[in-house]
């Protein structure tokens, strides 16, 4: 009896003081920033020859390996620089893990950190790269998003596009040219002859999985949130970030263009009945499942899929191209391209250990091996001007970069909102499942998140 | 001091250093925390007092969440340890496969809290709509059914685990005593309800307060099964607290809203063992 007894006092115990989250200590010294001014960035000795450990902490998960290679090539070229790579899926997460290793005193040396917000936020960490040998050779814009004042604070990872993806091949079985759709109402039409055809049956023998033209990843507050809310936010701010992220309020003018361009995927999807069915489709399902499968033709996203599709389906995946995003009422032709990261050295790393990360950045982005890298391993767009011939090697980024020099493509602006993703996504993006769920009005759903929008600013503003 | 007494705080000691270390310090650094309007990444913080409770108390979503997990846990309390019993009186039975059916019945809470999650998201998103049946056809897009989700899953796991507990007690009542009850001529349920309820009444005190707390404090479950959406409709108490600190970046009043969490955990326990501890009866 008396065991039990104190069985449960201890237990009773555990239990209180384990419900308390605690967050650890943080760092009290704050190395200066001012004493690297000798650090050799043209010298071909990264951190004098010294031995350091660099830690990198990055999301791109579809890189992991690649970049992993990377640094052993570096390893070998530069043997007193030591590099570790830890990848940590999707962005939501690796700030998390950030904010973890903040706590406890252990930020890596090179992060990502991507836009004014976030560049508020983790402003104690963020190393002046201003005088960087590549400053001065990255394409137009592509500094800008890590840009404060006249500081550069990232350097950028790669440029990416957002659209409908789309299978030609089916629209192709049903007479359709999709490089043809410029319009909402001819991307519309288009969509209707396909599930037409579909629910005819007239294409059980080419795509027998193919059951619906698009589906909607309403369980991806990100794809709801980050990525859509651009067609309601870009024509607001023309595109502008900064603008964006001066807004003391948003108005949403162009929310009728942001329910029409949801419309315009849920009318053929799978949830054309009840939205509510989107809810439990994720990244995964409508990347892996549906669309790798054949099962849908058309989905929002970027050529960052390319590799997850090719896995699964390589013919699929070499007909995957992209459709316009119609924005109504603005422009209905373009695509959405955005920086979709950058690369940040920890301010209060070592100086020695920042000279070596400068220096890793600098070949890995700068020199030929570390070009080819970058273009024909990791995949990427070029975003600085001497990169020569090299091209992006999968059609679909190759589809995306015609879209760009065609003048076709329109900045993402949500990295202005006030908190950033965290109102894009825990705000916006769930009011949006809210609508979807039928326990909310689009107007509600709109109030609600511009109403959000001016109290989260103000409270910014005020600190 | 004496001898003995160095010697018993030397035992002690290690324990002692890691409660200290790793329980009391982070609890009182945690609850200074809540009065500072740190953010979680920047090095300077000022002292706000208590504006940070004021925050959370105004926070619509919290109270959302508070009366969401008090449901969660009454449901939880009365269905994992409802079943947990029954499965404990089926086991004591003699039959041949009693043995293996503990196991089996036990075997779920082997699996981590995450896993189980994504499992069963799974089942009732993929398997639950094959099955042609229109009431499964929809499953973890509303508060109703990502609830239940959500109370299938915790006592799938958890029954097991209570079960055990409960074996533990059943075993403990003397044979002679349920023989005596057998002589007076009492009935199968009447022995039950007068003999074996009350003998195990101790049983019921920490079954009771291992569900009621574990269900307060439920997070890897929630996180992997839902992620508490469409819209937050079922984010529970921890989950809510963990985005305030960590999407949000809002360290002080997520600290705050923990203090609240864990005066209320704390009271309700102790009033749930007050009460239970007066019902045991000893043999």
């Amino acid at each position: 009896m008396i065991k039990m007894r104190k069985l449960t006092t201890s237990l009773l115990i555990m239990a209180m003081v384990l419900s308390m989250g605690a967050c650890g200590s943080k760092k009290e010294d704050t190395k200066g920033n001012d004493s690297n001014e000798q650090s050799g960035i043209e010298s071909d000795k990264p951190a004098g020859g010294r031995d350091v450990d660099v830690e990198i902490l990055q999301y791109k998960i579809e890189i992991e390996e690649a970049l992993k290679e990377a640094t052993e090539t570096y390893m070998k070229l530069y043997p007193n620089v030591h590099i570790t790579v830890d990848t940590m899926g999707g962005q939501d997460t690796v700030e998390t893990l950030y904010k973890a290793k903040i706590a406890s005193g252990e930020m890596p040396d090179i992060f990502n950190c991507t836009g004014p917000v976030s560049c508020k936020i983790y402003a104690d960490y963020l190393e002046d790269l201003s005088d960087q040998p590549w400053v001065d050779k990255a394409n137009a814009g592509m500094l800008d998003l890590d840009k404060v004042g006249d500081k550069i604070y990232g350097m950028p990872v790669t440029t990416e596009g957002m659209g409908l993806i789309t299978n030609k091949a089916m629209f192709e079985a049903v007479g359709i040219d999709v490089s043809t759709l410029d319009t909402y109402d001819k991307i519309d039409e288009a969509f209707n002859t396909l599930q037409t055809a579909i629910d005819k049956g007239e294409l059980k023998d080419q795509f027998p999985n193919l059951q619906n033209v698009t589906a909607v990843q309403a369980g991806a507050t990100w794809v709801l949130g980050n990525h859509a809310i651009n067609v309601a936010l870009t024509p607001e701010f023309n595109g502008d970030v900064f603008a964006c992220a001066d807004a003391d309020e948003v108005s949403f003018e162009y929310k009728q263009s942001y329910i029409d361009y949801t419309n315009l995927q849920l009318k053929y999807s799978a949830g054309k009945d009840d939205p509510s069915k989107c809810i439990t489709i994720e990244y995964t399902d409508a990347v892996q499942d549906l669309l790798a499968n054949g099962k849908v033709a058309v989905i929002q996203q970027g050529n960052w899929i390319y590799n997850d599709v090719a896995k699964i389906d390589q013919t699929i995946a070499d007909s995957l191209v992209y459709l316009p995003v119609p924005i109504k009422g603005y422009k209905e032709d373009c695509i959405f391209s955005i920086v979709s990261n950058y690369w940040c050295v920890n301010k209060q790393s070592d100086d020695d250990v920042r000279d070596a990360c400068k220096h890793f950045l600098n070949w890995l982005y700068q020199s030929d091996t570390g070009k080819n890298i970058v273009v024909n391993e990791f995949g990427f767009t070029p975003v600085f001007n001497n990169y020569g011939d090299l091209k992006p090697s999968d059609p679909l980024t190759q589809n995306m970069v015609e879209f760009l020099e065609n003048g076709k493509a329109i900045s993402m602006v949500y990295r202005g909102a006030p908190t950033g993703e965290d109102y894009t996504m825990n705000v916006f993006g769930a009011n949006v499942q809210g609508v979807l769920a039928g326990k909310m009005t689009w107007d509600e759903c709109f109030d609600k998140s511009a109403k959000e929008w001016a109290s989260r600013r103000a409270e910014e503003n005020k600190e | 001091m004496k001898r003995s007494k160095i010697i018993y705080w030397l035992f002690l000691a290690p324990c002692l250093i890691c409660f200290l270390g790793f329980v009391i310090i982070p609890t009182i650094m945690g609850f200074y925390y809540s009065l500072t309007d740190w953010n979680g990444i920047r090095d300077s913080y000022d002292f706000v007092g208590f504006k940070n409770y004021k925050t959370a108390i105004d926070e619509e979503q919290f109270w959302y969440s508070f009366g969401y997990t008090a449901l969660f846990t009454f449901c939880s309390v009365i269905l994992i340890n409802g079943i947990g019993f029954l499965l404990a009186l089926l086991v004591t039975r003699k039959f041949k496969l009693a043995n293996a059916m503990r196991g089996v019945f036990f075997m779920p809470n082997l699996v981590g809290g995450l896993l189980l999650g994504y499992t069963w998201k799974m089942i009732f998103t993929k398997v639950f709509p094959a099955t042609g049946l229109p009431i499964l056809g929809n499953w973890l897009t509303d508060n109703k059914t990502g609830f239940a989700g959500l109370l299938i899953l915790m006592v799938w796991q958890m029954s097991g685990y209570m079960m055990i507990i409960y074996i533990a007690g059943i075993q403990n009542i003397p044979d002679s005593v349920l023989e005596a009850a057998s002589l007076d001529g009492a009935s199968g349920l009447k022995k039950m309800f007068k003999i074996t309820i009350p003998m195990v009444a101790q049983s019921f005190t920490i079954g009771l307060f291992m569900v009621l707390s574990n269900s307060f404090k439920l997070f890897d479950q929630n996180l992997s099964l839902t992620a508490g959406g469409p819209n937050h409709t079922n984010e529970m108490l921890a989950l809510n607290i963990y985005n305030t600190a960590y999407a949000s970046s809002k360290f002080g009043p997520a600290q705050a809203k923990a203090v609240i969490f864990f005066l209320c955990i704390a009271v309700i326990s102790v009033i749930q063992l007050t009460i239970t501890k007066r019902a045991e009866v000893e043999a």
